[in-house]
Parts: C-alpha cells; structure tokens; sequence
C-alpha cells in the first residue's frame, strides 16, 4: 500500500543534497527525506457568510440581473468575460487568468433542496451533507479522513486558524489538528546549532518491529525530518510574490507544508466576511480580489515546485444571496451559487447551466447542481474514495475532472 | 535583548563606580594632568556637526542625590519584596562590589560618582557615521588621570585580556571593541569608532578655535539651546532634518502609518515631524513628581491638507472640557475630525487598509440602516471628543458581577441636536435590539430598554434582567458590568457603559477647558481601588498564570499596590503654540510624598 | 504477551521477592500510573512501605479540607469571566498541585469516558460542576455514576437532550449511553437505541439545571435488551449495566489506560477481573486495588507500554522535579498537541495509544517540554532547574541524566544517545543545561511511560 503511495526518484541524491543533509545522517533522517510525495492533495476554502454568487460570476448580459440591482449590477465594460453572457468580477483578475489556463471549474447554480437561510444551518447542511434533525457529529471530510488509509506519520489533514474546528473536519476517529504558524512545526531552540544538530541525530533505527517503542521511534524521526525540510521550504526563494492578505497567509503556510513534501492530503481554511448585508461594493470586491489573488499565488508557487499537479482547490459558500439588492447597497440571503475548483486536475470553464433569472422562486434562485454531486465528483474522481457512505446517498459526481 | 542591554548598563557603572573608589584616597604624585592644559570648550562644542541625538546632564551627583534623597526611594528600600531581593542571589554580585569599595576608601559610593562626573556627562550619537560618542567631565584631570589607571588595572584583575593600546596625537587609546577611549585632561572620552574618536580627540586638542565642523556650530542646534533655560536635570536634542536627510527610518517621516488607530493617535505628529528640524526633550525631578517636555518648532502650514482633521484648521482644535465625576480613573481628550480621516482614507491608507475599512463599513451599514459610515454617522459629530472611565458603583439591589470593570462613556457633540437626536436614539434601539436577539441564540440574558425624559435631558438605557436563581450559586456574568445607556443634554450626546455613570457625567459640572489638541490623565488612587475591587480575581489569574501559591500571588499583588500607592497621577498633553509644538508627560507622586521631600543637600542615604 | 502469566496468575497480588524487588524503579512505574509522577524523595518514602500499602494510600486519600477550599475559590474565580478556557487551566493547576494523584487522574480518565466538549456546552460552570461530579463519584459505584452522568446538565447539553420530545426521541444520548459508557459497540440494536431513547424524553435542561419534565416524556411501554415494561431513564441505565458486557468493558477499558495501550488477547486477559467487578457490585476502588497490586502490572510487560498522554506528559515532567508553568500557556499547549482538557475531540473522548502520535503532535510535545524549561513561570521547587537539582547534589551531566532518565523514563534510552546529550550539557550553563534536558525529552522513549 505504501509503496505505491510513495515513490523513490532518481535524482533523490541530487534532492537530498539540496536539502542540505549530512553525508552521515542517521538512516530514517535520510530515508524519508528522499521520498517524494505523489498523494493527490485538496485544498478547502470556506467562504463565509454566504457569497454573492451573482456579482462573483456576473450574468451582465441579463436584463433582469440589470434591472433588479440597479445600484449593484456589474457594468458589462468592467466584468472579465467567459463565455456565453457571464464574466468575473472585475476584482476577480486571478480567477480569468486561471480561467484562461484551463485550470478553474466554475459550477454554476450549486445548492440543495429546501434551501436554509440561516448561516449556521445552512452551514452545517454544507458541512455534514445531512438534514436538520440528524445526526451532526462528524462531517463530510471527517469521514473520509476516516476511510482512507493514513500514509506516514503526518497528518491526514490540517484546519488553519483559531476558530473552533469545522464540523466538515469532525470524525470519531480522526483529530485534525488547527495551524496558526509554521512555528509550531519548527523544533523550538533549533537555532542554536549545538543542539539542532545533536538532536538530529538521536533518533536510532527502531530496535524492533511492531511495538510501541519502534512505532515511537520512527514517528520521532519522521517528526525531525519534517521539521528540517519545512525550514529548508522556508529558505527555497520563490519568484511568486504573495499578495497581502490573511488567506493569502495560510495558503502560503499550506504551500510550504506542501513543497516540503508532507503526507498531508487534506488542507482547509476558512474566510469569513461574505455576509454583505450593507455597502457591499468595496466590501465585496476587496473579499474577491483577496480570494482570486491568494489562489493564483499558490497554484503558481506550487507550480515551481512541480507540485501543482497533485493539487485541488475548492472554494465555497453556504448560500448565495438574494437576486434583487436591497435599499442599503447590499444582499440578502439567498439560495443557490457557483462553486469553483482550481488546479491541473480540473476541466476548466463553466459547469451547469447558467443562472436562470427567468425562473426565480419567491425571487431566489433554484439550484441545478447539487453540492453534494460536486463533493461525489471530488471523493471519486480526485481523492479516489467511494461516495456512497460518505455522503449518506448516491450522488452522480459532476464531470469536472480530465481523466 | 533587553537584559542584555540592562546588565551592559550594569556592568558599565559598577566599572566606573570601582575604579573611582579604588583612586581617589591615593592620587599619585607621579601621574600628572597633562603638561599644556586644553582650553576651555564644552562638549557641542567638540561633538561633530553630524550629530543627530545629544543628550546632556550638567550633573549627574545631584541627580543622583535626588533620587536616593526621594521619599520614594526610601519607601522602596523598606518594601519587604526588595530587602528578599538584597538577600537574593540577583543582587549579590553588585552589593559585593559596592561593599568592597566603600571599605577600600571610607566614603559613599554616591560621592565618588558626583566627583568622577562633577562637571558633567554628555552623549552624542552621529548617524552619518554610525558612531556613539560618550564625554564624562570629572573634577579634575589628576582624578581622571587615576581613572584611566585603576580601570586599566581592574580589567587586568578581572582576568580579561588587557586591551591593545593605541596612541593617537600622543594621546594613549584604549581599543574597545571597534572604538576606543581616552582620557583627556579632565575629560574623559568613550567612542564606539576609530573614527569618531579621532575626530573627538582632533576637535579637543584643537578647541582654542571654535570648528565649524563641531555641534555647537550647527544652527539647528544653536537655535534648539538657546529656547530653553538650561535648567532642566537632563537635556537633549534631537537633529531631525539630520537623521530625515540620512535616509534612516524613512518610514517615520514619510509614506503612511497605515493603521488607522495609529493615524488617529499620531498622524499629525507625523506631518511634523517630516518638516521640523529639531526637537528637544526636558527632564525635571521636582517634589511633585517627573516632568518631561518634548519641543519642536511648529507652523499649523506644515500640516497638508489630508492630514488637517488632526489639529483642525490652523491647528485651533482644542479638546473639550472635562466633566468633573467622582472616582474617576482617566479621560482621554482629543480633537479629531474623524469623519473627515474616514472621507480622506483613500489618501492616507494604503489598499489593505482600505479593504479592511469598506468591510467594516459594510458590516456597519447593518446597523446603521445603510447610512453612509464616515459621511452620515461620524459626521454627525463635532471633531472634539472625550472618552472618560471610572470606578464603577453599582446599584442597590442590582447584581454585583464577580469581575467589576470600570465604567467608561463616550462623550460627543453633536452638530445638528434635532435632526440628530431621533437618528441615535433609533440606531441605539435597534443595537440593542440586535443584541438581545443575538444573545437569545447564544443563551446570553436580555437587555430591557427604558427610557426618561426630563428638562433639557433625554436618557435611554437598557440594563440586563437580573439572573434567575439557581440552586447552584454562580458567578455573577460580566455582562451586568453593563448598562448601556445613551443620554441627551442640549447638544452633548453620552454613550456610556452604565445607567449610573451616565447620569454622573449628566450632573457633573465641567472642569475648566484646556486649549490643547490632546490631553491624557490617569488617576492612580483610582486605579488603585479598581485592582482591590478585583483582588480576587487578579490573584487567582496569577496563580494560574504564573504558577503561583496564593501566597506568593497575594504578595506580589500587595507589592504592586504599595507602589501605586506612591503615585497620584499621570498628565499627557499635546499643545500646538504658534511657533512650537509641545508635549508634556508628568508623573505625579502621591501628595504625602511630595510634601516629604527634603530640600536638595540633605543627609546622606542608605541605599546599594 | 505475558508469557509466563494465565490470566488468572495475571491479577495474582505481586509478591516482592518472588515477583521481582519493590525498588526505585518499580515505585516509579507505580507513581507514574497510579498518578503522574513522584519526586525522588516521594519515591524513597514509599520504599519504607510496602506496595500495598503505597497503593492504599492512593486508592483512600482524601484531599485536605484546605486545599479543597483553595481549589474551589480558584475555580469560582476562573469561571467568573464566563469563559471556559481559564477552567481549564485551573484544572492543569489542580493536577500539579493535587495531594491525591489517583483521584485527579482517576477524574481525567472519566472526563475521556464520558467525553463533553466545552465548545458546545459553552457554559463553565456547567463544566465545573460535571468535572466535581466525576471527582466525587470517581471511585464508588458505577451504576451511581452513569446515573448520576445521565442527569448531568453538561452531558444533557452536549448529547442534545434538549431537543429529544415524545414525538421525536433524540436517540444520540441513547446510542452512547451503551456504545460509548457501558457495553461498546455491537453490543445492542438500533432497536435498543430507540427504545432508550424513549425513557429518556423529557429529561432537559432549564436555566443550568435538570428537570424533568413529565409532559414531554414518553409513559409508553419500552422493549430493549429482552426486557419490557413501562421503563424511564434510571430504569435503563441500571437494565443496561446489567448487561454480561458491561463489566467486561469497563475494565478492559481501565486496564488499557493503567496497565497497557495494547494487551494482547485483551478479552481473555481481563475476563478474571470483570468477574470479580460485577461480583462487587461494579465497584471501582476495589477494581482498582486489584489492577495496582497484580504481577501483571509489576511484571516487565507494563512499563514502556503506555503512550504517555500529553497531561501525563507535562504534569509528569513537571511533577517530578516539583516544577511550577503558567498554567493557562499549558492548558492552551495540551489543546495543540490534542489533549484540551474539557475540549476531547469528539463524544469518544481520546482513543489514546498510538492516536497521540504524529509528526506534528511529536513536535508540539517537545515544543511544550521547552517551554515547561524555559517559560517566563518556569520554575524548580521556586528556584532555577540548575539550583535545584544543584540542591539535590545533582552535579554534572552523568548524575543528572542518571537522575533524570529514573524519574522520568519507564524505557532507557541507549548510553550512546546519553553520551551525546551529556555533551550538549557540559557547558553547565542554564542554558545549555535546557538544551539538555530538552533534547532528552525529544526522545522517543520520552514518549512512554
């Protein structure tokens, strides 16, 4: 099982070196720094409050998109065009160029029936993929944590952020540890050279097989090693220039975890500020450009590093909001909005029929897709978990991976 | 760092304090003061031009008996945590020293440091060639001499590796690092650079003729001394437009602070900074506490127009009069036009900032019912505002929460009293509308509104239902700390944390104006009461923070209050004149303490 | 394995002498899991004694009238601000400052049991007054326990009894009440889950308290475990405790947290002590008793075979060396390294073994050990770790590391890991005495206990 989860390369000699390990470094040290990760990574973006899907990927071209939001309505001239009478938020530039790259899928219309308007329902409809009334304890991620096989001693997956774990990431049986700095990952003292190095080279090969003490062992030495490769991760310049912005900051620690070869396969974020009840236009555009900026920074950083291939970023909401804008400038809640998946792995340009203003229920949109298709199409097509259980239900996965 | 910094410090002092004492009973025929005694200079007078930051303590004995004098000092001396502290292992090194010197000579270590530093210290730093420069005047140049000797001696004892030995114009060099020092005549001089020292000693031996290559010849300078009497303990000088041509710190003199709190607090400080030339800093111990005053010369047309919100228009902006309450613990007063900084982010904030601006506004905006934040709202407001805190009582009959805050209002004038006094009083309404229906979802007790009219004033308050009981006692919440309560009173509008302290600002009369920009006071009495009000809770989060038994935490907690005890206040003031911007920060001792104080030049005291 | 033990010889008293010698070593073993960790002179104390004797005192001692008065005042006043956090450091104070090491960590081995989260429960004092309840009750009666767990308003709270009406039984408290507290899973149908979950409506919670409230709860008759009648909640925790399985899982459970991450043909092994569990009306502190003085426990097969949990960890090291931490920076650092007391992970509580280790988790625990040498609070018997085991005439790398690895190690390392370590501290500073030390505890026998 292992073996073909991890590969040995040719060049490992060339890598090691690069790393900048001692010839006479112990062997796990040196073991598992040659190892390269070839694990299929996903990244969870949780855009909070309920994103206004229509000013996200605008219907420009709609009439009644222009006359139902007439403070609020993207002007044809500013929208970055798709296709077919839809465009980006203007703020959305690294989106298009993702676009463009043929490596973002944007779901349109994704949502569920009997839609819920409040945050925290909706939210944990999204998040546990059940019903108000039911069971709530773990969530969609949590039990694939729990059916898929850990690789190494890393963990299976990472929350970034201070706020209580997402109900998403809960299992019985996994715990997801929460990221606030790559600090944590550093070996306090470590900067003393003295003791870095003598501590480098305690652990010892595992005296036995099986037991706890072998188990300790080689999990110490994975611990040490994955230290030292985060710190040379640090050190290796980059040529992307990361925008400033506090996704962009936890993406960043994502892409070091990455690039420093972790067996880590699941990463998620959240990033609230979406509930744009009032004055929405600056709000909105500066929540956008933060979210297109920091996505397209990691997937070019993670390009450099020729990890981007294994690579999936999925972004978000808990609803869209409403069609009509209301007399502060901004939205209410709403139902149904795009999803979107960036990364090589992905069929780019729009899935799912377009917004359908035409057809609106009480004044919200109704949903084509349904978010749990998406998620059968991550499990199946990307993670390679079967969605049935996990989903609680047979969903068809969405055609939005090349094969 | 800091430590390192401090025990530096540390060990500078004991060397100089050692050496003098081992000197001054033996001075040796054989050391002579040198053959052609220097002129006459001081030492601007030698510093060079270049020099950015000069610092002066005409002298430093009665400086020193100053503070070992203060009531302050001996009440120190008798705290019990400091006499633990004599018996520690901190302080033994140090009293060690002292006491070896004192048998070594028979006289007080106070005296041998007023003799080495009789005619003064002075310091200079000189940015443009990255040097430090120290010049200690003694008595005379035979104690200086000795000086220079028994130094030189105890590094030897000390079994450090005696330093190279340099002579420059005859005059012998001590290598130190990368400087050097020397004594000259009566002067003893200290250089963190070959360099700077050269100049030094160049600039010393050649003083029978005034340089113009020396600080006293910068006009800056000149013009900086000259304001002031010369009669403050210490002096110093700081030659901005130098460091401002220097290139250092770029970011204090230009580009953006790019915080907004920092730009309310600093941002016209800023302006000035980018076009004053210098500024000086005073520092006077009297009997009534520390006095310390920063002066730089001021024109209200340095401050460019985005920046005019800060001082007003040619800086006339003056905070408002201070309500005179019982038990207040501070006030905080300001002139700032904030509508008008919100209107001008654009210009003064950079793009994050302003991203982060237009969210809160939009947020905001749902409070608010879609007012414009910074036109509608902030500008409803004149720019003179007041924020004020005080211990809080609470009343009879109401719930006493475990952990009693201070009380704290906000306190404006509104522009437009009628058209604005419907607008508040509805947005006050709906946040604690809002409120209670949040804290319904968390659980959280519910606010009831009320409200009172009565001549000339308009009150709405909400207070928190009393908790019902239950059988297991617990802690009254923090919530009941509060009372939110906004009140009317012609044009003054109050936002204040408690029903109570609203009405006490409502009754009380004003203090007398003062014409400043910002004032800043802390009582510290109240302070004071405010810990012993939360005694319990202080200790229990020390022993949990720190590890602590109850004992220790008690007695760290008395400590602390016994030092307050010492203090009446703290004074800040920020004061636009016509041709100068003044900042004054007091230190207030305690009124029994300062009616101690015993003229200068009395008895000696006892202290390590 | 115990090879040489059945299981029946497995729970036979020790017998010093015939077992093995009742030594520093063993005395070790014995605070380290019967507590968290024993100064030296605690450890040559209890050698005066006899096993049994040391045992007893652990079993039956009761906290001073004085330090439970110190301890409630603490905990009020940590719970004034409405937070739970500084609880929960006020329990890491309590664990350090404990002179009953059993009953703390007897309490924490309940709070895993009957996990409750504090991020759903949001009240402290509901908090406080469940970890009371568990200390109170933790050495009686099982039964009495459970019963009292199941009208805890905490629990109640965490298990969503406030949402379960007659009309439609929230089944959640129902399902852990057998799969989670009492019998494990299989044990029971989905049938028995609905049925339970039937006794238990109108059970709620009102402004902190339970009530029961009649009008909600369902009088019909129930049908679960080959039993029928008109049965309420107290009627279902006792017809499920009577369960052949309900000992059997209890004491496995306990055996795996005091004795072994990982006995081997478990079932078979603790089948002898489940027996005499129920045959003692499922009482604990005799339970206990039997578990502390066996061969199995004293025989080579216990030492080194627990992962040390992260409180163990910290309070062990810090208890052995009569250290003093900023408890609220502990408490914060046990949560990162998947140990918040008050904060389990789930209603399972810590699976605990090897679920506490990982790369980033083995990180975190030497971060923490650093920060227990060398935080602003770090403290020694009041004084630095150099003066105080200065004290102990510790001197020089050789007799600290002796010292250091009998207190705090159950597996010693190499002699060659030693020697280099000894190297690190030769410099006899401060801090190179921390790097030390630290280094030490980097180690993966560190890890064990």
């Amino acid at each position: 099982m292992f073996a073909n989860r991890r590969r040995f390369l040719s060049e490992a000699a060339a890598r090691s070196a690069a790393l900048g390990f001692a010839a006479g470094a112990p062997w796990p040290l040196l073991a598992s720094a040659l190892q390269v990760q070839t694990e299929r990574i996903l990244i969870v973006i949780e855009l909070q409050g309920g994103n206004d899907g229509l000013n996200t990927v605008v219907p420009f071209g709609d009439p009644v998109y222009r006359r139902l939001r007439p403070q609020l309505a993207i002007r044809e001239a500013d929208v970055l065009p798709i296709a077919g009478g839809m465009g980006f938020h203007p703020a959305l530039a690294g989106f298009a160029e993702l676009l463009e790259a043929g490596q973002l899928a944007v779901v349109q219309g994704v949502g569920y029936p009997e839609p819920n308007r409040s945050h925290f329902e909706s939210m944990d409809i999204w998040h546990t993929c059940r019903p108000r009334g039911g069971s709530r304890e773990d969530g969609w991620l949590g039990r694939w944590l729990e059916s898929s096989e850990p690789s190494g001693s890393d963990p299976q997956a990472f929350h970034f952020g201070s706020d209580k774990l997402p109900l998403a990431l809960m299992s019985r049986r996994v715990r997801v540890p929460s990221v606030n700095s790559l600090e944590e990952f550093r070996l306090r003292g470590s900067e003393d050279r003295k003791f870095r190095e003598a501590v480098q080279s305690l652990p010892e090969a595992p005296r036995s097989d099986g037991d706890l003490l072998s188990f300790v062992q080689s999990s110490t030495s994975a611990a040490l090693s994955a230290s030292e490769r985060l710190a040379a991760a640090k050190a290796a310049s980059s040529a992307v220039v990361w925008p400033q912005s506090p996704l962009a900051g936890r993406l960043q620690m994502m892409s070091r975890l990455i690039r420093s070869g972790l067996g880590t396969s699941l990463y998620y974020s959240t990033f609230s500020g979406f509930d744009t009840h009032a004055q929405q236009p600056d709000a909105h555009r500066s929540l956008l450009r933060q979210v297109g900026d920091a996505v397209r920074a990691l997937l070019s950083e993670l390009k450099e590093s020729g990890d981007s291939s294994r690579v999936t970023v999925l972004a978000f909401s808990e609803f869209g909001r409403r069609v009509a804008e209301n007399a502060s400038a901004g939205t209410d809640h709403g139902t149904a909005g795009p999803m979107f998946l960036a990364g090589e792995g992905v069929r780019g340009g729009l899935h799912g029929p377009n917004p359908d203003l035409g057809n609106l229920q009480d004044g919200d949109l109704q949903f084509a897709v349904d978010f749990r298709e998406v998620y059968a199409a991550v499990l199946r097509h990307w993670l390679g978990a079967d969605p049935a259980e996990i989903l609680s239900g047979a969903y068809k996965p969405i055609d939005v991976f090349g094969t | 760092m800091r430590s390192v910094v401090l025990c530096t410090r540390v060990c500078l002092w004991t060397y100089l304090l050692v050496a003098g004492a081992v000197v001054l009973p033996s001075a040796s025929p054989r050391l002579r003061a040198q053959d052609n005694p220097l002129p006459e200079f001081t030492a601007a007078d030698v510093f060079p031009s270049t020099t950015a930051a000069y610092v002066e303590i005409r002298d430093p004995g009665q400086v020193l008996t100053g503070i070992l004098q203060h009531p302050i000092a001996d009440r120190f001396q008798q705290l019990d945590a400091w006499q633990q502290a004599l018996r520690g292992p901190q302080l033994a090194g140090v009293l060690t020293a002292r006491n070896f010197l004192e048998l070594q000579m028979g006289l007080p270590w106070q005296e041998v440091l007023s003799a080495v530093t009789a005619k003064g210290l002075y310091f200079a730093a000189d940015v443009q060639n990255n040097s430090v420069l120290l010049l200690i005047r003694g008595r005379d140049a035979d104690l200086m001499q000795e000086v220079r000797l028994k130094l030189l001696e105890l590094t030897r004892l000390g079994g450090n590796e005696i330093r190279k030995l340099d002579t420059y114009r005859d005059i012998p060099v001590y290598r130190l690092q990368q400087g050097g020092a020397a004594v000259i005549g009566e002067w003893l001089a200290v250089a963190s650079t070959s360099a700077g020292g050269r100049g030094l000693i160049d600039r010393m031996l050649d003083s029978s003729a005034p340089s113009p290559q020396s600080l006293a010849a910068v006009p800056a300078f000149r013009e900086a001394m000259s304001a002031g009497d010369g009669s403050a303990a210490v002096r110093a000088w700081v030659g901005v437009a130098a460091i401002r041509e220097s290139g250092r710190a770029p970011r204090v003199f230009e580009g953006q602070i790019d915080n907004p709190v920092g730009e309310v607090l600093l941002g016209g400080l800023q302006s000035v900074l980018s076009r004053t030339d210098w500024l000086t800093a005073e520092l006077r111990p009297d009997a009534g506490g520390l006095g310390l005053r920063v002066s730089t010369p001021f024109r209200s047309g340095w401050i460019p127009e985005t920046r005019e919100w800060y001082f007003g228009p040619d800086a006339s902006g003056r905070v408002p009069a201070v309500p005179a309450v019982p038990q207040m613990l501070g006030a905080v007063g300001m002139h700032r036009n904030v509508s008008e900084m919100w209107l001008r982010a654009g210009d003064l904030f950079s793009e994050r900032i302003n991203d982060r601006m237009a969210e809160a506004e939009s947020n905001l905006g749902t409070i608010f019912a879609g007012r414009d934040f910074g036109e509608e709202v902030l500008g409803a407001f004149e720019p003179g505002m007041l924020l004020i805190a005080a211990r809080q009582d609470f009343p009879e009959s109401a719930p006493v929460p475990a952990i009693r805050l201070p009380a704290f209002a906000l306190v404006l004038t509104l522009k437009d009293p009628e058209v604005m006094r419907p607008e508040l009083r509805r947005i006050f309404q709906s946040v604690v509308g809002f409120g209670n229906i949040v804290g319904a979802q968390q659980g959280q007790p519910q606010l009831e509104l009320d409200m009172q009219k009565r001549e000339g004033v308009e009150l709405i308050s909400a207070r928190y239902l009393p908790p019902k009981a239950t059988s297991a006692p617990a802690p009254v919440p923090l919530v009941y700390n509060f009372s939110p309560t906004a009140a009317f009173q012609g044009s003054r509008f109050i936002l204040a944390s408690s029903t109570l302290f609203a009405e006490a600002l409502l009754a009380a009369s004003d203090q007398p104006a003062e014409a400043v920009n910002t004032s800043v006071n802390l009582s510290v009495p109240v302070l004071r009461e405010v810990f012993r009000d939360n005694r319990d809770t202080i200790v229990s989060g020390n022993m949990l923070s720190k590890g602590q038994t109850r004992e220790e935490a008690d007695a760290e907690l008395d400590v602390l209050l016994e030092l307050l005890s010492w203090f009446h206040g703290i004074r800040f003031r920020l004061t636009p004149g016509e041709e100068t911007l003044q900042l004054d920060l007091d230190l207030l001792t305690a009124p029994d303490i300062a009616a101690a104080v015993a003229p200068p030049g009395g008895g000696s005291t006892d202290a390590p | 394995m115990p090879r040489e033990l059945t299981p029946e010889e497995a729970w036979e008293p020790f017998v010093p002498g015939r077992d093995g010698e009742w030594d520093l070593r063993r005395a070790a073993h014995l605070f380290r899991r019967a507590g968290f960790g024993a100064t030296r002179s605690q450890l040559e104390q209890a050698l005066q004694s006899s096993p049994e004797a040391v045992i007893d005192e652990f079993l039956n001692a009761e906290e001073p009238p004085e330090f439970q008065l110190e301890m409630s005042q603490l905990a009020a006043a940590a719970i004034a601000g409405g937070k739970v956090e500084p609880l929960s450091a006020w329990w890491v104070y309590r664990i350090l400052a404990t002179p009953c090491q059993l009953l703390e960590k007897l309490t924490l081995f309940w709070h895993g049991h009957f996990a409750t989260g504090a991020d759903k429960v949001t009240d402290p004092a509901l908090m406080l007054a469940q970890n009371q309840l568990l200390r109170r009750l933790a050495f009686g009666g099982f039964e009495e326990l459970v019963q009292e767990v199941s009208r805890d308003p905490a629990m109640l709270l965490y298990l969503d009894a406030a949402s379960s009406r007659k009309a439609h039984p929230n089944e959640n408290y129902a399902r852990e009440l057998m799969e989670l507290f009492c019998l494990g899973e299989g044990r029971y149908s989905e049938q028995d889950i609905r049925e339970i979950a039937r006794c238990f409506t109108g059970w709620e919670v009102r402004r902190g308290e339970f009530r029961f409230n009649r009008f909600q709860h369902d009088v019909g008759e129930k049908r679960f475990l080959g039993q029928s009648g008109v049965f309420g909640g107290e009627d279902a925790v006792r017809i499920v405790l009577e369960q052949p399985s309900a000992p059997e899982f209890l004491t496995e459970k306990l055996v795996r947290f005091f004795v072994m991450d990982e006995p081997p043909r478990a079932a078979a092994l603790c089948a002898p002590l489940a027996q005499q569990f129920r045959a003692d009306g499922m009482q604990i502190r005799p339970l206990l008793r039997r578990i502390f003085r066996s061969r199995l426990f004293f025989s080579d097969e216990s030492p080194g075979r627990r992962v040390k949990s992260p409180v163990e960890l910290a309070a062990g090291f810090l208890r052995c060396l009569e250290g003093s931490a900023n408890t609220v920076e502990l408490s914060t650092l046990l949560e990162q390294v998947g140990q918040g007391l008050l904060y389990p992970p789930s209603v399972k509580g810590w699976d605990g073994g090897r679920s506490w280790i990982n790369s980033s988790t083995l990180l975190g625990r030497s971060n923490l050990v650093r920060t227990l040498l060398t935080g602003s609070a770090a403290r020694f018997g009041r004084t630095t770790l150099r003066e105080y085991l200065a004290q102990r005439q510790l001197r020089g790398a050789d007799r600290i590391l002796e010292e250091l690895t009998m207190l705090l190690f159950a597996v010693t390392p190499s002699s060659a890991v030693l020697e280099r370590i000894g190297e690190l501290m030769r410099p006899g500073t401060d801090a190179a005495l921390a790097a030390g030390v630290h280094a030490l505890c980097t180690l993966p026998e560190f890890q064990l206990a």
